[in-house]
């Protein structure tokens, strides 16, 4: 694949994704079943209002599901990630690997 | 800025999954109580009113049942535990098999062949004990304590853990300790177990306390999930 190629794939990537908060957190969510917010907050090290956000973003991108609940009296979101969600990711991954191996040939 | 430090692949995250399950010391406080138990049993022999061949059968099939009974009673202890104690400090997360290229019928068949493994395990240690009592030969506990401190091995390499390997380590010194000392049979094979069952229940209950310490509880008031 010529560069500019590469490059026009790289330039098409889903901008949801493409923001590093948000990659990280669909890589995570990609390759667990699911997580709750706590653990997300924890692996990430993002504030909550900032976690906050970017998980709805992705909710509203339909990248993943949030199921809000509690255990006993303490909020417990369940954050998992949808079939949309992994296959944006792996054409995400797809786009940004192909242009990486163009950079090094 | 922790977050782009962090690895991105998937491997990695689920690594850091496992890691998140074993971190707390709670499997291994439970794991190190079942090896007291099983040392316990070990010392509380039945009378040899029966033949010594249908004596040990007895025996492998009475641990068998307190190890499938350990197993569930495990399970069920170290989950109220874990959702009481560690979830609301750590967070849970829940592995997804087919990342780790694993069916559920793969996960049917191993939980369904867990006593059979416990059976076969059990007969192996009791008979390369008994092997090598007949044959006067020393060293049986050190090859028990490898047997024992394999799959603390194999945890400590799933899970990133370190101080699994010092736990490995630990056994296998248990068992040359003991070898030295000539302790064989039933007593030697109690002590095996009863020391190992002390050492991983410390090992568990310090990473615990540390644990704790390190991850203190939500303020009250402050939402969880920061009103999400």
């Amino acid at each position: 694949m010529a560069i500019s190629e590469a490059a026009s794939a790289l330039l098409a990537v889903d901008r949801v994704i493409h923001e590093p908060a948000r990659l990280v957190l669909l890589s995570i969510l990609y390759a667990v079943e699911s997580a709750d917010f706590v653990y997300l907050a924890n692996e990430t090290g993002l504030t909550k209002g900032n976690l906050s956000s970017h998980l709805l973003r992705l909710e509203q991108a339909g990248y993943i599901t949030l199921n809000k609940t509690y255990r006993g009296k303490i909020p417990l979101t369940i954050c998992q990630i949808t079939t949309e969600g992994s296959a944006a990711f792996e054409t995400y991954l797809k786009a940004v690997g192909q242009f990486l191996e163009t950079l090094e040939q | 800025m922790r977050l782009y430090r962090e690895q991105m692949h998937p491997k990695h995250h689920i690594k850091r999954a496992y890691q998140h399950r074993w971190q707390d010391g709670i499997f291994e406080i439970l794991i190190g109580i079942g090896l007291m138990l099983y040392a316990l049993f070990l010392t509380v022999r039945i009378e040899p009113a029966v033949s010594e061949v249908l004596q040990i059968v007895i025996e492998v099939l009475t641990a068998a049942i307190v190890v499938f009974f350990g197993i569930v009673a495990f399970r069920f202890i170290s989950e109220r535990m874990k959702e009481n104690l560690a979830y609301p400090r750590t967070g849970l997360v829940t592995l997804n098999l087919q990342r780790q290229n694993l069916s559920a019928r793969t996960i049917i068949l191993t939980i369904l062949a867990m006593p059979v493994f416990a059976v076969i395990g059990l007969v192996v240690s009791l008979g390369v004990l008994y092997l090598f009592a007949r044959l006067n030969i020393n060293g049986s506990l050190l090859i028990l304590s490898a047997m024992v401190a394999f799959p603390a091995v194999i945890l400590a390499r799933r899970t990133g853990l370190t101080r699994l390997y010092w736990l490995a380590g630990g056994i296998l010194l248990i068992g040359g300790l003991l070898t030295i000392t000539d302790t064989f049979c039933t007593v030697g094979l109690a002590l095996l177990y009863g020391f190992t069952g002390v050492l991983v229940s410390l090992s568990g209950g310090i990473a615990f306390v540390i644990h704790l310490r390190q991850h203190p509880l939500h303020v009250d008031g402050e939402a969880a999930d920061g009103n999400l």
